[in-house]
């Protein structure tokens, strides 16, 4: 039953966010002729210089096949920022915040707050895994109705390596939860976080390393290898926050 | 035979940054008593009840119940599993139906009470489809109490069960607490700024004061052994100290001295006769001058 309180209590969020990523799946599909019209009409040179117009060009590049342009357009573009921005809102409100009503019920049951949190946490992660694999699905599914196809393997590995990144930023979400009372605060601060570590990526990092490399699954589109450092660290890290957060919720008086 | 204690607080201290909340409260309910928690705003009822439930942890002192420690996280589990409370505000989950409450709360406890959850639904006319944010206080009150009786918990523990509450409901639960209590045999502790609440259902009170408790015993034993006692005088009544065990309070004004005792009047009558007064009064007090007059002493 706690799951269920879980559930009740993300559910919009995560049907929410669902139907979002459904309908950005099915139009990263159908509108792969359109911007293949675009390309067509675009040079290269175009472009310009500087690290953005270096992504811009190898997205062009990469959107002469419909594998290519699903990576490079959805599954290391929109999908992991949705799915980054999903973690973060799902992960905002603790069950045993005093923003949500009954926190002094919850807190008098025969449970401890460790499980609380970790069913909480269970819970998300359940709905973040369905919310990574689901429109991985979706793109193989309606592949055929665009006259494509996509390997449904393949997808199942973008989408894994997306939940284990997004993961971490759930996790911290939760953890700032148990830490702040209101919802906005563990929100902004997760959001801030996937910022800076984007950024940082971006401009310190070598191509094709770091969290967000990691979740858009770059290496095995390139040479079929997976960033096993990162995503093991990603994990670690998704592990150790959910234990903070049961710990400090434990410690804390209300 | 020393009656076996449900409750039992020595000189637990909490405080809550620069406000001290609890300072040394030592509190005792035995099994079976409806113990009526009285104090004012802030005299720390609630802060007692957060530290016997394992939601706030005492800096110091020790505070058990069933005989487990409440600050350990396992045995407070184990307190909350034979606990049922209803909190001041009556806290519940908003988005569920009555319905789903009751089968959400019935799957932590294992002697929950199907039967009586029935028997309460129609009595307490609860709408089982009504989603509790559409409850009404005194409905949200019935709700929260059909819980807490239904758990089959041998302790009660209730936050101001009848704060904002007409006096229709506030006697429909009053009656409702007091056969259940009778009935089952448990043992209730309940918070109250309602001095003819406490008067009406508890056999015990507890009077705290400061995050202290002053008074505490069996109601009629408080009755039996409190009284005021009034000397008048032809003139101003003298300014004298009396050495007689148990003066709780002493009030001069004009012509009248008055005296309340927690230890009978024999003492302070016999002491009175040195004075000389006009005439001595002695009378029996009510919950409500004990209570006026030990927290007006304590202040």
């Amino acid at each position: 039953m706690l799951c269920y309180k879980a559930w009740l209590d993300t559910r919009w969020k995560a049907l929410i966010g669902a139907a979002l990523l459904l309908f950005s799946a099915a139009g990263a599909v159908f509108s792969y002729a359109s911007v293949q019209e675009l390309i067509a009409s675009m040079s290269a040179t175009e472009v310009g210089g500087g690290i953005v117009a270096d992504r811009l060009r190898e997205a062009m590049e990469l959107a002469r096949s419909f594998r290519g342009y699903v990576w490079s357009n959805w599954f290391s573009g929109n999908f992991i920022g949705y799915l980054t921005i999903l973690a973060a809102v799902l992960g905002s409100g603790s069950p045993l915040s005093r923003s949500g009503r009954g926190l002094l019920f919850s807190l008098a049951l025969p449970v401890s707050r460790e499980r609380w949190i970790a069913t909480r946490a269970a819970t998300l992660l359940t709905e973040l895994f369905v919310l990574a694999f689901v429109p991985s699905l979706v793109i193989v599914a309606l592949a055929p109705l665009a006259q494509q196809d996509f390997a449904l393997g393949e997808a199942l590995v973008y989408s894994a390596s997306a939940f284990i990144g997004a993961s971490v930023f759930v996790s911290l979400a939760l953890f700032l939860s148990t830490v702040f009372e209101d919802v906005w605060r563990p929100l902004l601060l997760t959001g801030c976080a996937a910022a800076a570590i984007g950024a940082g990526e971006t401009y310190l990092l070598p191509e094709g390393r770091g969290l967000f490399a990691a979740m858009g699954g770059r290496g095995y589109f390139f040479d079929g290898s997976l960033a096993w450092l990162e995503l093991s660290l990603c994990a670690a890290a998704a592990a150790a926050l959910i234990y903070a957060a049961a710990a400090n919720s434990a410690r804390r008086d209300y | 035979m020393a009656e076996e204690l449900i409750i039992e607080t020595a000189g637990v201290c909490k405080a809550y940054r620069s406000v001290q909340a609890l300072s040394g409260l030592d509190l005792r309910v035995p099994r079976g008593a409806i113990c009526g928690l009285l104090g004012r705003n802030g005299a720390g009822k609630t802060t007692t009840i957060k530290v016997l439930l394992g939601m706030a942890r005492a800096a110091s002192g020790e505070a058990r119940v069933f005989g487990l420690a409440t600050d350990d996280p396992q045995a407070s589990v184990k307190i909350r599993s034979r606990t049922a409370f209803v909190s001041e505000d009556k806290e519940l989950y908003d988005g569920m139906t009555v319905e789903t409450l009751i089968r959400f709360t019935a799957s932590f406890y294992p002697h929950w009470r199907v039967a009586l959850a029935t028997e309460l639904l129609a009595r307490l006319e609860l709408r089982p489809t009504a989603t509790v944010r559409d409850l009404s206080r005194g409905m949200r009150t019935k709700c929260a109490l059909l819980l807490a009786l239904c758990s089959g918990a041998e302790l009660l523990i209730l936050d101001e069960p009848t704060s904002g509450l007409d006096p229709a409901s506030t006697e429909q639960i009053l009656q409702l607490l007091v056969r259940h209590a009778g009935n089952e045999g448990i043992t209730v502790l309940f918070s109250s700024h309602q001095l003819a609440d406490v008067e009406q259902i508890a056999d015990h009170v507890a009077i705290v004061d400061r995050g202290r408790v002053v008074v505490q015993g069996e109601l009629d034993d408080l009755r039996a052994r409190y009284c005021r006692v009034q000397l008048v005088f032809d003139g101003d009544a003298p300014t004298v100290s009396f050495n007689s065990a148990g003066i709780a309070n002493v009030r001069r004004k004009g012509r009248v001295l008055s005296l309340l005792s927690s230890a009978g009047s024999d003492g302070i009558v016999a002491e009175a006769g040195a004075l000389n007064p006009s005439s001595v009064e002695v009378r029996p007090v009510t919950l409500k001058e004990i209570f006026l007059d030990t927290v007006a002493l304590e202040n």
